[in-house]
């Protein structure tokens, strides 16, 4: 019984042995080239699943037949207006010819290593027959269609369809960035000036606007008062007016003496003179009295 | 790209019998081929136990196969999360149909395997920055972008993304750090598109705009689109749910020139500020003084007209009983005012005569002498000369000379 059952064993292995030496997987991303003694014997294109082979002799290599990316170093590259410019692309290459693919580069890397020189070559001559303007611009996505255009040849030498260049980075080198913060330190330094200044022109016609809005205040005023005292005045001018007119004599007199108190009064008023005129006119002499006698 | 010439990343051929590509990831048992003999002598144990009586050994060992198949058949089950997508593949190939979140069956490695990438989930790239817990780390490589009038911007993006068509997603293209982890997002994809849309976007923008907030969002919105173009180029089957630029500065070497711009506007405003409160304080001064001229003037007006009136109405009593007796009231206040007058005056009453010698008046010593001592000073110099006649005396006339 034991040797019945392992007889059966070892049959069974044998057959997933060489079945699976029969049989190879091709993977729904892939395409598989099957190598007999380094002759290309099969292609398998476009048809993932079970394929048969030749058993311990034939050999399966597969290749990827998706999108794949290349991130290419960065280059320094010179525009056609001598600014120096480090860009890095990267690109994106479907194999789609498998056979070619296989004699021409055996392995993606040979390829890619292949695609980035041209790359390279592509972008200099590209890059340096434009203005630096023209990468920061619209014309930059048609630079990179042609930049695609002329890559193609390259990629079709390996059976590869390169699908699209784009850049990834266009920076300037170290020490031209500097000099673009230098123009922007100083462009902000004029703008902040322009600003501080502005606020100092501002500043100064609402000081202006203030000293001349007081001026104007107080000369408006003293108008309205001298209006006001010279009201004052003629009405006083009126009521004296219409008192003394009753009497200009009268007048004359009160004022006269009003004037004589005001103006005389006071302890300071020294009189030097005869004791003579009406007012001293009973200083010397009683007029009741006897006549004195005349000498 | 690590490429295996002698087998793929997803080996499985090339007679070693194992199926243990890193795409198999068969179904239950992680894609290993059951172990045989093991089985077949559990197998057999069991069979023992179970017909103590014993069977023709063909008989044993041919449910011992069946058994066998039935439990490798088992293990074609598989789960798909709530969130997921199952893949089933046959010999590698994709059969055509994804599976929906549950319970399915497919064939057991070697011979299938499935997939289940996550279609739900929302994946995020951060493009110069990464978030490390709470604080991001900025990437200077990555941020520093040139914008349209070459100047040198820094910007902060996030990407949102998910997986649109999953059988595109997984077959037509491939990340380019896929080979090392084949089941990893297909994060530099995504990151090296948005990241070629954005410089693209920047690139034909000019500073001052990208620096602003809205700005910002159109170049979002732009950079998207572009990105999502870009990745339909690929047929990669992703889809772009938010491209958007958290942030947008100067870069550090000229962050102190941009932060002096916002200072100016500060030490501009107050400025004005300062003007401002001058003017207030101005103002309020002259409306002030304005207000105290005017009021004086008021005043003034009111003073004059109120003093005339009284003086009118005096001088109109006065006036009334002037009228009864015109001779004796003119007389009266003639000498009451002279009285006054004469009661508070310093007096040199002298007589000049006729063209006799003219006397010498120290008037400056009178003058001089009079306020600290105004009263004794009368007394002597009152000398009545008597004189019999009539001279004009004035204050003036009769002094020196």
């Amino acid at each position: 019984m034991n040797r019945g059952l392992t007889v059966s064993v070892v049959v069974v292995v044998l057959l997933l042995v060489v079945g699976y030496s029969a049989t190879f997987f091709v993977h729904q991303a892939q395409n598989a080239v099957v190598v007999r003694f380094g002759k290309l014997v099969d292609i398998v294109e476009n048809d993932p699943g079970l394929h048969w082979r030749v058993p311990f002799v034939d050999h399966v290599t597969y290749i990827d037949r998706r999108v794949i990316n290349i991130d290419a170093p960065s280059f320094e590259l010179l525009t056609s207006d001598q600014k120096f410019l480090v860009v890095s692309a990267y690109v994106r290459y479907r194999i789609v010819d498998t056979s070619k693919f296989y004699r021409a580069a055996r392995d993606e890397q040979t390829a890619e290593r292949r695609l980035v020189i041209a790359l390279n070559e592509t972008l200099r001559d590209k890059i340096g027959s434009v203005q630096m303007r023209d990468i920061l611009s619209d014309k930059r996505a048609a630079l990179m269609t042609e930049v695609t255009s002329v890559l193609k040849p390259a990629g079709d030498v390996f059976g590869i369809e390169v699908v699209d260049v784009r850049f990834k980075r266009v920076d300037l080198p170290q020490q031209n960035s500097e000099a673009v913060y230098n123009r922007m330190r100083t462009q902000r330094a004029q703008e902040a000036t322009r600003i501080r200044s502005e606020g100092q022109a501002k500043a100064q016609e609402i000081k202006a606007e203030a000293d001349r809005d007081r001026t104007v205040l107080l000369a408006d005023t003293q108008q309205q008062a001298q209006i006001l005292r010279g009201e004052g005045d003629a009405e006083a001018t009126r009521i004296y007016n219409e008192a003394f007119a009753r009497d200009p004599k009268f007048f004359d007199l009160y004022r006269s003496l009003q004037a004589m108190r005001t103006g005389l009064g006071g302890n300071n008023t020294t009189f030097v003179g005869t004791p003579k005129g009406d007012f001293f006119r009973f200083f010397e002499q009683d007029p009741d009295a006897p006549e004195p006698p005349k000498q | 790209m690590a490429w295996n010439n002698q087998g793929g990343p997803w080996g499985g051929g090339g007679g070693q019998g194992g199926g243990q590509s890193p795409w198999s990831r068969g179904p239950g048992g992680g894609g290993q081929p059951p172990d045989f003999e093991e089985m077949l002598r559990r197998g057999q144990d069991r069979m023992k136990n179970l017909v103590p009586g014993g069977m023709g050994p063909g008989k044993v060992g041919a449910l011992i196969a069946i058994v066998a198949v039935l439990l490798w058949a088992a293990s074609g089950l598989y789960q798909v999360q709530p969130a997921e997508r199952g893949v089933p593949l046959i010999f590698g190939k994709f059969t055509g149909v994804l599976t929906e979140p549950g319970l399915h069956w497919n064939w057991p490695g070697p011979i299938g395997s499935v997939l289940t990438p996550n279609v739900d989930a929302q994946n995020t790239v951060e493009i110069g920055f990464r978030s490390t817990g709470t604080s991001n780390t900025s990437f200077d490589d990555e941020s520093l972008i040139l914008t349209g009038d070459e100047n040198i911007i820094q910007v902060e993006a996030v990407v949102q993304w998910y997986i649109d068509d999953v059988e595109k997603y997984l077959f037509a293209i491939r990340d380019p750090n896929e080979s090392l982890s084949p089941d990893a997002l297909k994060q530099d994809t995504v990151k090296n598109a948005a990241e070629a849309a954005i410089r693209e976007t920047i690139g034909q923008s000019p500073f001052e705009v990208v620096i602003t907030g809205e700005g910002r969002e159109e170049v979002g919105k732009k950079a998207q689109a572009l990105a999502q173009h870009i990745l339909d180029t690929y047929n990669s089957g992703i889809k772009i749910e938010r491209l958007s630029l958290q942030r947008s500065y100067a870069p550090q070497e000229v962050a102190d020139a941009f932060r002096d711009v916002v200072r100016a506007g500060a030490d501009a405003q107050s400025t004005v500020n300062d003007a401002t409160a001058y003017k207030n304080q101005v103002t309020q001064q002259a409306l002030g003084q304005a207000s105290q001229i005017k009021n004086q003037a008021e005043g003034y007006r009111a003073e004059k007209i109120a003093v005339a009136t009284g003086d009118a109405q005096r001088f109109v009593a006065v006036y009334d009983q002037y009228k009864q007796n015109p001779a004796i009231t003119s007389r009266r206040l003639y000498l009451e005012t002279l009285e006054q007058i004469m009661g508070n005056m310093n007096k040199v009453l002298i007589d000049t005569g006729q063209g006799g010698a003219v006397p010498y008046l120290p008037l400056d010593q009178l003058l001089r002498q009079q306020p600290p001592q105004p009263a004794p000073a009368q007394p002597p110099v009152t000398t009545p000369v008597p004189s019999a006649s009539s001279g004009t005396g004035t204050t003036t006339s009769g002094s020196t000379n």
